[in-house]
């Protein structure tokens, strides 16, 4: 039996880039570029809460009747830089009891500081009783001039407590006074609790997108992005700021509004700004530059959480513009070319203090709307050429972009298993951002221009890939094949999945030039991210003979060297991917984990699959798991150990075809967020790893 | 105007307000002159010229209808049909969350949800169509589908009200301050009421709230100012008129002057008590709720009584993605007591046959519960069938149109499409289904979509005639 | 000018001429010769004194409207109106549309004449014609004066507010009446006050017994209400 394998052994090691996965097509952005070591994944063990200080605070709520898992909506700020330990916040549901927060790669730590959860309307009314019962005392204290700053505090706390109030609670009164009297927002429990976190990242943790998962004693939550950067990290000032004294009319003068309108947001660049957009906000920030500066602004909200289930648009869609000191407006940009992430170039005219401004584009705003800012002569690349390589070869690799130290990457090592990658360049202000680089492991050539008619094509083997460009506008490509043996044909784009600006249409002709196929817009299942499936892909009977031609152009009739491509041609290996959702799966000891494994079936494949774990850990096991024919998913049921893990063990699945020639054929299965973006629309987002929770739900 | 006015073409017909307004002084049109003697100038000045032709003008005759009024109670956002008018016990917690035990009414064979008992008594005043359907899950196009009737498509039609207000208010002789359509107390907001009618049609917003000690209508009703300072005020206004001095007859500042005139009569007059709801006994107050809801419902009984012929009243907060269960143990309670408190009401005075009391939303909710997150216990939008209330002005009461399948989520039986109701709702006020509107562009157009309009229609209400 | 020297503006043909043939070409040339600049042609006819012309015809005569003898009177437009109240009293409208989820809150700073989405509206908005881009005929504005406007304007809660808070009226105790009424008109009507109205305001102060700011806020709320005011003149 010939297995044709496209898939890699579950390394013991550290991978050597990305991807885990392996299927011939386009993942999308989501798969990060990391070291990922299984077993070692940055966590607190539960025994060692016995040396976490008393800060941590575990509640046992007298309502545990609903023990969902935890889910989490938002982490604030979504970044830090390497060497640095943050603050932040993980807004989410069902967030009681946190033992503590896994994070994929390495050099990064977790410390759980709190957990807030606001109480139903009659607790906080009782707090508010009992805090009028000691209001006259509070004001003696405030009265009483005699009392050092510390003196105050402790007589404040003691009073507190005795009337079973505590700083804590008195914030929550706070809090629940100021969303209700908020007209502007619409309160959502799903991302009303929080966790309260302390995040280490080590000097040498690598830089770039992590995943983070928060476990809870109900369970293990779905993951979130947060990203190591390289530059010097702020954050936004808060919009409101909580006082003990002050709120409790114990001191005045010290007016915690009047601290928020002094406080002055400049940035140095080049350096990064963690903030959000509340309900109708405008965020503003200032930052010197001298005239000649190569700026470049560059806003990522959507890359940080892309699909918001309850929001129309169905993401945070940030709008930038820059200022000159007179106020005018420079420039402005809501996307980047087709991501809708902003990225501002300008070269700045003269010295001065510059404004940039943030906000929704249609002035929406919520605790989720989190972005990341970064400002400076960036390294920014726009296009590397060629778009991709033989995996296990060594390529020269053109970059073009602004303000980048080198212009080529000589015998750039690609790695040995297919997929999409991504590259970043060295600039003088840290590292560039990230481009898609397409890895494969069949024949690779490159166009020859002239090719624009069917008589002057460029030849392309069966299998085999070619890269190209539409360096005009209105310039075509043909290629010519020759396709034997009457097994259907495959000719696919990949472009707009790399990154691309090309909107590729493909048309199929035969040896006398009639056409017999056309595509100029394939619908990719697979592409979580992409909002514009822009690539096309076309599968034909070859006609009699077997020679035919595949035409290459640009719908919108655009042109120029970005506008590359690589042109795929298979013939007779049908393709399907796979996906399972969600990843963070939560099982008690003894029992099943379930998951949904979900196939997109292309070229006419029908037949079952069968799902099996690759190189499970000790204790999970799957049986006679199979997506039946014809059919889209199946929910499959994974045996876990009978111990509890002390944290979420990783597994990987694949999934094997028997076919007919090649005989079998087999993919790795991609953990994948099911994410539904403004109520309908549903993606498959990939993440990093699928990851199994073995616990004993709490009594 | 120098050609004849047969020769005339198409194109004059519209904006014939700029025609008017845009130059001071201008003697009359022979088209204006032959406007105005048709319609007189009384209640000509709260509402804008017609956007009509002149020969459409009275073509229309209303048959003698048994309903006069329309009370259209709009639950905006979607009500969900399986936990209101048609519940569905059988089919499992996962579709009935936790009302699951539907309550008999007083009618043989009708259950209705179990947060409306109320209701439940009285089965017999009003009917229910379970067989509702459009198949449209967005906000915008479904509402305009439901009070409209029609698909949108190039044309802005007007909805029921609108088209009300035009076949019986002021054309038809409606006489009286209090415009003929009024809404309670928002407009909706994200639908034209009036369409390509015009913003004469638009309805008149009171806003404020009936639930509040003082009902402030907005403009009518000014608790901090005393009668006798209004008077002096307005004195004043007159008397520093400088430009209208200086522009003695000019035709626009007239106009200005008589409006001003038309609003004081509200501001000064009796008309604004209508809307004072302490001439209510506490008693009436408290049977309805004392809540916005239900003291709109009551508002709408009193606009009925002086003869207003279309009263909408847009009941907010039913778009239950979140929290639905949470959010029904709230609002049925008050739909229940408001609606069944009208109803009880108007039939009570012997006003219900004459008076057309249409409950609905522009779709239903998803019959199975979203349990995951971020719903966690929601519905979503459901267009596919959904139910909707409809009593007297001369409907029977206490039957069932339509009915759907085990689950709520596909209609079985008698389809009804919101052509229909519209359709039949016309027909009982005495608005046949050929009656023209008057299309900006002239196309022949009629209040119920015809054939060619390929608009999906059931047929009209004839079981509840 | 409220009218078109042809008028409709698209109803061209033989038997409906322009009112000024040699106008319209001289309009036709300069927009040609200055590269279809319509910022230009615009300065032109602001510039000229025909739009300078005032409201009150020296002719009593019908085809003094069609050759621009005199500047006919035009409403204020919806936007421009709110605009102007809020930028007269101190005051912003909170514009927002419950459509994108979670709901658009348009920033205190945007003007209604800036405001991108025709769903994005308010009441005061639609009672005073702005169209609500349903049909895109230039009709659907309305210019019209009606009662319930002058209802809005005379007597609602919302107007109310604005004059109370108004820096004209609040600052009132420091002038003498003279001086408060100079600066209420300059500031709503763009003019001095004439004897013959401060003669009127005085006559109103002694017969109803009002000063300071209960008689500036009667001041604004009556100029607000005057013809002269919401209309272009």
């Amino acid at each position: 039996m010939r297995l044709r394998k496209i898939s890699t052994p579950l390394k013991r090691a550290s991978f050597t880039r990305i991807p885990k996965t392996s299927s011939p097509w386009g993942e999308g952005k989501c798969v990060p570029k990391l070291k990922v070591d299984l077993m070692k994944q940055a966590y607190i063990p539960v025994r060692s809460l016995a040396f976490v200080p008393m800060t941590m605070v575990l509640f046992v709520f007298a309502n545990l009747a609903h023990a969902a898992p935890p889910r989490i909506g938002f982490v604030y700020p979504a970044g830090a830089r390497a060497g640095t330990t943050i603050e932040a916040e993980f807004g989410g549901q069902y967030l009681g009891e946190p033992l503590g927060v896994m994070v994929s790669g390495k050099g990064v730590t977790v410390r759980i500081v709190d957990h807030n959860k606001l109480p139903a309307a009659a607790v906080i009314r009782d707090y508010r009783d009992k805090l009028k019962v000691i209001q006259p005392n509070l004001r003696e204290v405030g009265q009483d001039a005699n009392l050092s700053v510390t003196a105050r505090r402790a007589k404040i706390e003691r009073l507190l407590a005795e009337a079973e109030l505590s700083e804590k609670k008195v914030r929550q009164i706070d809090q629940y006074t100021r969303e209700r009297a908020d007209l502007k927002r619409q309160l959502n429990s799903q991302i009303g609790e929080s966790v309260y976190l302390r995040i280490k990242v080590e000097d040498d943790a690598e830089p770039g997108l992590r995943h983070c998962r928060l476990l809870t004693a109900s369970g293990l939550s779905n993951p979130l992005r947060f990203v190591i950067g390289t530059l010097p990290e702020g954050n936004e000032p808060d919009p409101w700021s909580f006082d003990l004294p002050t709120y409790l009319g114990i001191t005045t003068g010290f007016n915690a509004v009047q601290r928020q309108l002094s406080e002055k947001r400049t940035i140095l660049p080049p350096a990064t700004v963690n903030g959000r957009i509340l309900p109708g906000e405008v965020d503003e920030f200032t930052f010197k530059a001298s005239g000649g500066d190569q700026v470049v602004l560059s806003l990522q909200a959507r890359n940080l959480i892309p699909y918001l289930a309850d929001a129309v648009p169905g993401w945070f869609q940030a709008v930038i513009s820059l200022h000159d000191p007179d106020g005018t407006e420079l420039a402005f940009a809501d996307d980047y070319r087709f991501d809708p992430d902003p990225v501002l170039f300008y070269k700045i005219p003269r010295d001065g203090e510059y404004r940039i401004r943030i906000h929704d584009s249609i002035y929406r705003g919520r605790e989720d709307f989190v972005y990341r800012l970064t400002v400076g002569e960036l390294p920014f690349l726009t296009g590397i050429s060629p778009l991709g390589g033989k995996a296990g070869s060594e390529v020269d690799l053109a970059l073009s972009g602004g303000n980048l130290t080198e212009r080529e990457l000589t015998r750039y090592p690609l790695p040995e298993t297919p997929g999409i990658i991504e590259i970043t360049a060295p600039g003088e202000a840290g590292l560039s951002n990230a481009v898609f680089f397409h890895v494969d492991d069949v024949p690779e050539g490159a166009e020859r221009e002239e090719n624009n008619r069917l008589g002057a094509s460029n030849k392309v083997a069966v299998p085999g890939l070619i890269n190209g460009v539409i360096d005009s506008p209105g310039d075509v490509d043909f290629y010519r094949v020759e396709a034997g043996g009457g097994r259907p044909l495959t000719a696919e784009i990949f472009a707009r999945r790399l990154g691309s600006p090309l909107d590729a249409n493909l048309t199929v002709y035969d040896g006398d030039g009639r056409q017999i196929a056309w595509n100029d817009d394939f619908d990719n299942p697979s592409a979580g991210l992409t909002t514009h499936h822009a690539d096309a892909r076309v599968t034909v009977k070859p006609p009699g003979g077997g020679l035919c031609f595949v035409r290459v152009a640009d719908t919108q009739h655009r042109g120029g060297h970005a506008f590359r491509y690589r042109l795929k041609i298979t013939q007779g290996s049908p393709a399907f991917a796979l996906r399972a959702t969600p990843s963070s799966l939560n099982a008690r000891p003894g029992g099943t984990a379930q998951v949904t494994v979900h196939v997109v079936r292309l070229d006419g494949f029908e037949g079952p699959i069968r799902v099996e774990l690759k190189d499970a850990p000790k204790g999970f096991t799957l049986n006679n798991a199979t997506i039946p024919a014809g059919e889209d998913s199946a929910k499959i049921s994974i045996g876990v150990p009978n111990r509890q893990t002390e944290m979420p063990a990783q597994i990987a699945l694949h999934g094997t075809a028997e076919m007919k020639d090649p005989s079998a054929l087999m993919f790795d299965v991609v953990p994948a967020e099911d994410m539904t973006q403004a109520f309908i629309r549903h993606h498959f987002v990939p993440v990093d790893a699928l990851l199994v929770n073995v616990r004993r739900p709490p009594e | 105007m120098k050609t004849p006015f047969h020769q005339l073409p198409r194109r004059l017909d519209r904006d014939l307000n700029r025609m008017t307004n845009s130059f001071g002084d201008v003697p009359l049109s022979r088209r204006e002159a032959l406007r105005r003697s048709i319609y007189g100038s009384a209640g000509l000045l709260l509402m804008e010229p017609l956007m009509v032709r002149a020969s459409q003008a009275s073509a229309v005759q209303l048959t003698e209808g048994a309903a006069r009024s329309v009370i259209q109670i709009w639950l905006w956002g979607g009500p969900c049909h399986i936990d209101t008018f048609d519940p569905k016990p059988d089919a499992g917690r996962a579709y009935t969350g936790a009302l699951d035990s539907p309550i008999e009414t007083n009618v043989d064979g009708i259950r209705i949800g179990q947060l409306l008992p109320q209701l439940a008594k009285q089965a017999n005043n009003y009917s229910l169509i379970r067989g509702m359907t459009h198949g449209n899950n967005g906000h915008e196009t479904a509402a305009y589908l439901v009070q409209t009737g029609r698909t949108s498509e190039r044309d802005v039609f007007p909805g029921l009200g609108a088209v009300v207000s035009y076949f019986k208010g002021y054309r038809a002789g409606y006489t009286g301050v209090i415009p003929p359509y009024i809404v309670l107390t928002q407009p909706q907001g994200r639908f034209s009421e009036a369409g390509f009618l015009g913003p004469r049609y638009k309805p008149f917003a009171t806003g404020g709230d009936p639930a509040d000690s003082v009902f402030t209508v907005e403009g009518v009703v000014s608790p901090d100012i005393t009668e006798q300072h209004q008077k002096e005020r307005r004195k004043l206004l007159g008397k520093l008129n400088t430009l209208g001095g200086a522009l003695p007859g000019n035709a626009t500042l007239k106009t200005v002057v008589d409006s001003e005139d038309e609003a004081y009569e509200l501001i000064l007059g009796d008309a604004g008590k209508l809307f004072d709801l302490g001439q209510e006994e506490d008693k009436t107050r408290d049977r309805y709720g004392r809540h916005t809801f239900g003291q709109s419902c009551l508002m709408a009984r009193r606009l009925v009584e002086k003869g207003v012929p279309y009263i909408t009243i847009n009941y907010r907060g039913w778009d239950t993605h979140k929290q639905h269960f949470q959010a029904m143990n709230r609002k049925l309670p008050e739909l229940d007591q408001g609606l069944a408190a009208l109803l009880g009401d108007l039939s009570g005075r012997g006003l219900l046959d004459s008076t057309v009391v249409w409950c609905t939303g522009e779709f239903g909710r998803t019959p199975k519960v979203a349990l995951e997150s971020p719903w966690n216990g929601g519905r979503h939008h459901f267009g596919k069938a959904f139910s909707s209330l409809l009593a007297g002005g001369g409907f029977k009461g206490g039957q069932v149109v339509g009915a759907t399948n085990a689950t709520g989520e596909e209609v079985a039986e008698r389809p009804v499409y919101p052509a229909d109701v519209i359709g039949s709702i016309y027909s009982q006020l005495g608005i046949p289904a050929d009656a023209p509107l008057p299309h900006p562009q002239g196309t022949p157009t009629n209040v119920v979509p015809s054939k060619s309009e390929n608009v999906p229609m059931g047929g009209l209400l004839k079981e509840l005639v | 000018m409220g009218r078109g020297i042809v008028h409709e503006p698209d109803d061209h043909r033989p038997d409906n001429p322009p009112s000024n043939s040699r106008l319209l070409e001289f309009l036709q040339e300069e927009f040609l010769a200055h590269d279809y600049d319509m910022k230009h042609l615009f300065r032109v006819i602001l510039n000229s004194q025909t739009f300078q012309m005032s409201s009150i015809p020296a002719v009593d005569s019908p085809a003094a409207a069609a050759n621009f003898a005199f500047y006919p009177l035009r409403r204020l437009e919806a936007e421009v109106l709110i605009d102007a109240l809020n930028q007269m009293t101190g005051t912003v409208e909170e514009y927002s549309s419950p459509i994108p989820e979670p709901f658009t809150w348009v920033p205190d700073n945007v003007r209604a004449t800036a405001l991108a989405d025709g769903s994005i509206t308010s009441s005061f908005l639609e009672l005073f014609g702005r169209p609500p881009r349903d049909t895109g005929l230039e009709s659907e504005r309305s210019g019209n004066t009606t009662a319930q406007q002058r209802l809005h304007l005379l007597n609602s809660s919302h107007v109310q507010k604005k004059i109370k808070v108004c820096p004209l009226v609040t600052g009132a105790r420091e002038f003498s009446d003279e001086e408060m009424a100079e600066k209420i008109y300059l500031t709503v009507l763009s003019r001095f006050p004439t004897e013959e109205e401060l003669r009127i305001l005085k006559a109103h102060a002694d017969t109803t017994r009002t000063r300071g700011q209960a008689l500036a806020a009667d001041l604004v709320w009556a100029l607000i209400n005057q013809p002269e005011f919401f209309f272009n003149h």
